[in-house]
């Protein structure tokens, strides 16, 4: 293990013992340190700071990897499927969807808290790690905030098209009109209105604050590479357009235009340490204020259920539960995420090293088993507070017409994390990939089993059993398109990894390099 | 050639000077500062940590930027509710007492952070006076490497203490190589 | 900067590391607390129903206990969540949290002190501290209510509860604290390793017992009433009130010249970073809580804040005492950086948000007292008791060892912490 220089000349150098087994290709980087007197080195393969660039910016620079036009063909078709699912519903109406008395909240709901949870997984890693100093966040914060923000759009999307007449859409803010009516700012779902739109600006900020700098590195880049010609096509794909488009090869001077677009969007930083001093301070204070608010934002998502009267959803520890139910989806679908790119991206695997993914697992297992320990209490407590109504919510929800949704919902998110315990399951890509995918399941089971409570309303005369139309279906996997589209332009246009917070974890980093410095942490 | 002819008869910008890694720059700041410099600065690809000291920069004013405008957005948000629906267009519902601090306090949390999270930003960007899409020190493609790899001190022709050939040569004593000057 | 040169040496000379002397007065401490027990004890046999002296006698020892058992609780579960991160900075602070997770044994102490004041007042003069005890000890006065909790809120279970919890509190803060002896002893780093492998099991059970404690002896005192959130809100209070004490502690020491360079006021911004972040947790646990309930407006789980923010005036008052002073003032106080970095101003607030937890704890558990005098002598005295004996055991703890686990292997990065923002 060259790569594990001592943190100290007087220490014994980290060593592996007997009982370290690695089992695939993935994991022997070295960063799998037991031993706590040694700390993980976040940067692999002997990078220096030019390495780093290069590498990070190539991603955004090089030719378009093969994989990519197929990936952006399949999810904006999916995308464009959902766009039209959702101007069918536009002109028809909320009738296309499953939506009956009693369950008049479906799969838009479910949906919705689905797609803000995720998104919390961004700001959790960006604002609160970022808080408590864990340097390995730097290497996957820029794309778990990415994330947050096309999760969040994904999100916003449905209570958008759920108020039946879209065009009337604003009058969800407090904007003066000819009626003189206001908004009832006592709703909780106005209060979403607020949370999720406060959130997604506050994200946005925050992902292109981080990103500042990034986009001052590909502008400078580009601008020194301006006079190169870059010739596109013909396109690779299997695709149904005439030859003659498919063949067409088009020359541009595309650093000279990119130059110009980075440039725009850099503001002019230059790196100058006055400059540096100014952002570090607001960056501190945007993650300050991001940690409440990623709190506050599904703690008003969970108030929409947990302000009624209802049984099932009127349960005080909602707000911490939905959180702790929102970081741990999120950090699934970053795993999601980054599992294959850091695959297919050559040297991601020198940033996103096994110890990161490891992190991420046991952070999994601890919201996995917050989610667990939130569905023993209410259990428990709708059983000790004697309400016969409570109770037999409860009872419906594990064995009565929804019990498939309730056992799928604790196999995922309570058993299936547990797994994590086991340091090979930790460490065995492949497997912690399927884990994600099923944890990212669960969750969206756990609020379909909080919206189906409705099905038994407490007149059983009116009991009903909710079943989504194929519009319900089609327009939320349109949503994974939209989602997965933007993702994709993210990862071919943007800095993909946070380049100078990289950099400044690094060991080259430091001003007192006399050998009783820390690098890495955790 | 003194000041005053120099400040007024080129049209220099400044003079900047490279550095190897982070020790050298961050001792050659040092310097700078004890020599007494104003108008100056060092530019690297990320923000060293301790910098500030040696730079000798004072405390950022960028809280007091953010403290302002969540108090602008925590007192806009319940004036605003209370207004609305306290006075103008009460809506009596549910049994709920028409403005209560219990049902405001989501969204005068909401807006206090929103206006805050403005501030950060945007407070960073204009204390920063940037957007500044044009800088002499930007037309320098030597310059450009600072975003990927080099460490730079540049002082400014505007220092009162700048003189030419008196700059060049401090910044060569101190470790700086490429020397190089800036026009504006 | 001085300090990051000075040698390691220097910095853990014993001059600066142990504490002498302080056994006497950890004596004299828990002597002074042991008689304000005694007086409660007394008061308890002694009160009738005239005075009412014992329901506040019970009343009283039950709120100093709960305080009592809430810092070396919450001091376990940070110790173990310092494992799990393996955090860096907290290398030369650990023993102290170390210490005080040992003392589980007087909450322990003072829960059979409590439990043998119960059978006294309910042998003297039936009074009890909780009303559901009553309905077990006598079937006749038993609501339908209770026959249904009856399976959970009943003597005995209660009794194989509270040990469960203290086998367990007490199980892993020995085993916790006999890795970090060692280690001073022999040196081994891989110690720490055994200390991690253990937190990790070690904070699901602690999170499970810390959760049903709350449960038991906070929320069953009305068992009419339930909420979610209660396990959570009590490992809140307890974790601000433990993240103050352990500021107290601190300070104190350099005050007295010991831990000079290793606890720095770098250390102390990061301490007053979670005493902040532990009083916006508190303000959103609690106010979770209290809105959720306002808001559904339903009889059964309103009774609670009625009884404390519309009956009696000292509850009123305290109903918005403990806002403004449990959040409101420490938060607007603790915001800015230079406050953080004041070792005067964080051991200020440090005793002040110690003060509000046991006024909150008070609020919590008094007003169900209901025939009681709302505020007599005899509350100061029954929380001071636990309270003072617990101080005094701490300070003997103290004294009694390096106040640094000196063979930590995270010494070095603890010693050279620095926040650069």
């Amino acid at each position: 293990m060259s790569i594990l220089e001592p943190d100290h000349p007087d220490q014994p150098a980290p060593m592996m013992r007997s009982d370290e087994r690695y089992y695939d290709a993935d994991t022997i980087d070295g960063t799998l340190v037991d031993d706590p007197g040694a700390r993980a080195p976040l940067v692999l393969g002997g990078r220096d700071f030019h390495s780093v660039t290069d590498t990070i910016c190539g991603w955004a620079e090089n030719k378009t990897p093969k994989w990519w036009p197929l990936a952006f063909g399949t999810s904006a078709g999916v995308a464009g499927l959902g766009t039209l699912m959702i101007l069918y519903l536009i002109i028809t109406g909320v009738g296309v969807w499953g939506l009956q008395n009693p369950v008049s909240w479906g799969w838009a709901i479910v949906n919705f808290v689905w797609w803000v949870g995720i998104g919390h997984a961004g700001t959790l890693i960006s604002a609160i790690l970022c808080l408590f100093k864990q340097k390995w966040r730097t290497s996957i914060n820029r794309f778990a905030e990415a994330m947050t923000i096309f999760a969040v759009i994904c999100a916003g999307t449905f209570p958008g098209i759920h108020v039946g007449r879209v065009w009337m859409a604003w009058m969800l803010f407090p904007i003066p009109n000819s009626n003189a009516i206001w908004p009832n700012f006592r709703s909780p779902l106005l209060w979403d209105v607020f949370a999720v739109g406060t959130y997604f600006t506050v994200s946005l900020l925050f992902w292109y604050m981080g990103m500042i700098p990034d986009i001052a590195t590909l502008r400078d880049r580009a601008t020194l590479r301006r006079g190169e010609k870059t010739t596109f096509g013909p396109l690779w794909a299997p695709h149904p357009l005439p030859k003659v488009i498919a063949n067409l090869r088009v020359t541009l001077p595309y650093f000279q235009i990119m130059s110009v677009v980075y440039g725009f969007l850099a503001l002019g930083w230059r790196f100058s340490c006055r400059h540096w001093h100014n952002y570090e301070k607001a960056y501190l204070i945007l993650a300050g204020l991001a940690t409440p608010l990623v709190l506050s934002v599904h703690s008003i998502v969970s108030f929409d259920f947990a302000v009624s009267i209802l049984p099932g959803w009127h349960t005080t520890i909602f707000p911490p539960y939905f959180v702790a139910g929102a970081i741990f989806s999120g950090f699934a679908m970053v795993l999601t995420l980054l599992i294959p790119a850091r695959a297919l991206y050559p040297g991601m695997k020198d940033f996103v090293t096994a110890r990161t993914i490891e992190n991420m697992c046991k952070i999994i297992t601890v919201t996995g088993s917050m989610v667990g320990f939130a569905y023993a209490m209410e259990f428990f407590i709708a059983w000790y507070g004697g309400n016969p109504y409570e109770m037999d919510a409860f009872i419906r929800r594990a064995f009565g017409p929804y019990w498939w949704a309730y056992w799928t919902m604790i196999t995922c998110n309570v058993i299936s994390p547990q797994l994590f315990w086991f340091k090979w399951c930790r460490t065995c890509i492949p497997f912690i990939f399927c884990i994600s995918i099923v944890v990212n399941i669960g969750m969206w089971f756990e609020r379909f089993v909080i919206v189906s409570t409705l099905s038994a309303d407490f007149l059983p005369s009116s009991w009903g059993y909710y079943s989504p139309t194929l519009v319900d279906i089609l327009t939320f996997v349109g949503s994974l398109g939209i989602f997965m589209t933007l993702f994709l332009l993210f990862c071919r246009f943007l800095p993909m990894l946070a380049i100078s917070e990289v950099k400044n974890v690094m060991p080259q980093a430091h001003a007192h390099l006399h050998g009783d410095d820390h690098e890495g942490e955790h | 050639m003194s000041k005053e002819t120099h400040q007024h008869g080129s049209a220099n910008w400044g003079i900047m000077a490279e550095f190897d890694d982070v020790p050298a720059v961050y001792h050659a700041a040092e310097k700078c500062r004890d020599a007494g410099f104003r108008k100056w600065d060092v530019f690297a690809p990320f923000p060293i940590h301790g910098i500030d000291e040696a730079m000798g920069l004072k405390t950022s004013h960028v809280p007091k930027v953010v403290a302002m405008m969540a108090m602008i957005g925590i007192s806009g948000a319940l004036l605003l509710q209370w207004w609305t629906i306290g006075v103008d267009y009460q809506i009596p519902n549910g049994g709920k007492p028409l403005f209560a601090w219990e049902a405001a306090l989501p969204i005068t949390f909401e807006l206090g952070v929103l206006l805050s999270a403005f501030g950060a930003l945007f407070g960073m960007l204009i204390l920063n006076t940037l957007p500044m899409h044009f800088h002499p020190l930007l037309k320098k493609e030597r310059f450009l490497r600072v975003s990927d790899d080099r460490f730079c001190i540049a002082i400014e022709a505007k220092d009162p203490k700048f003189d030419i050939d008196g700059t060049r040569s401090f910044l060569e004593s101190i470790g700086g190589r490429n020397i190089d000057v800036v026009e504006a | 900067m001085t300090s990051m040169h000075a040698s390691r040496q220097m910095l853990l000379s014993p001059e600066n590391i142990t504490l002498r002397a302080s056994s006497s007065r950890g004596m004299g401490l828990m002597l002074f607390g042991a008689i304000c027990i005694a007086i409660t004890f007394v008061m308890a046999l002694m009160g009738n129903e005239d005075n009412h002296m014992n329901t506040v006698a019970l009343h009283a020892f039950h709120v100093g206990m709960l305080v009592t058992i809430g810092f070396p609780l919450a001091a376990l579960g940070a110790n173990m969540i310092f494992h799990q991160f393996n955090a860096g900075w907290m290398g030369a602070m650990r023993r102290q949290f170390e210490n005080m997770m040992c003392l589980i044994w007087v909450g322990a102490l003072m829960f059979i002190i409590s439990l043998a004041m119960q059978l006294a007042t309910v042998m003297s003069d039936s009074v009890y501290l909780f009303h559901w005890m009553e309905m077990w000890a006598d079937p006749s006065h038993r609501t339908e209510l209770y026959e249904h909790k009856a399976a959970f809120l009943n003597l005995p279970f209660f009794l194989i509860r509270a040990v469960l919890y203290f086998i367990v509190w007490m199980g892993l803060a020995r085993l916790l604290w006999s890795y970090s002896v060692k280690q001073d002893q022999d040196g081994d780093r891989w110690h720490t390793a055994h200390a991690r492998k253990l937190s990790a099991p070690g904070i699901v059970l602690w999170g499970f017992t810390v959760a049903f404690a709350g449960f038991d002896w906070l929320m069953s005192l009305d068992y009419h009433w339930f909420s979610t959130m209660l396990g959570v809100y009590f490992f809140a209070g307890s974790m601000l009130s433990m993240w103050a004490l352990t500021a107290i502690i601190f300070v104190s020491l350099r005050g007295i010249g010991r831990m000079s360079g290793v606890y720095t006021d770098e250390h102390l911004h990061d301490h007053g970073k979670l005493l902040f972040a532990f009083v916006v947790f508190w303000a959103y646990i609690t106010f979770s809580q209290y809105f959720l309930i306002w808001y559904a407006n339903i009889p059964e789980e309103t009774t609670f804040f009625i009884l404390r923010k519309e009956e009696g005036t000292l509850w009123q008052t305290l109903s918005w005492i403990i806002p403004v002073g449990h959040f409101i003032a420490p938060f607007v106080i603790l915001m800015a950086r230079p406050a953080k970095r004041s070792f005067k101003l964080i051991a200020v607030m440090a005793g002040f948000l110690i003060l509000m937890h046991i006024i909150d704890i008070y609020w919590m558990v008094r007003p169900q007292a209901h025939d009681a005098p709302a505020f007599t002598w005899l509350d100061v005295v029954g929380i001071a008791g636990p309270l003072l004996f617990f101080f005094g055991a701490l300070l003997r703890r103290i004294g009694s060892g390096p106040l640094v686990g000196v063979n930590d292997p995270r010494l070095d990065e603890a010693l050279h912490h620095k926040n650069y923002v």
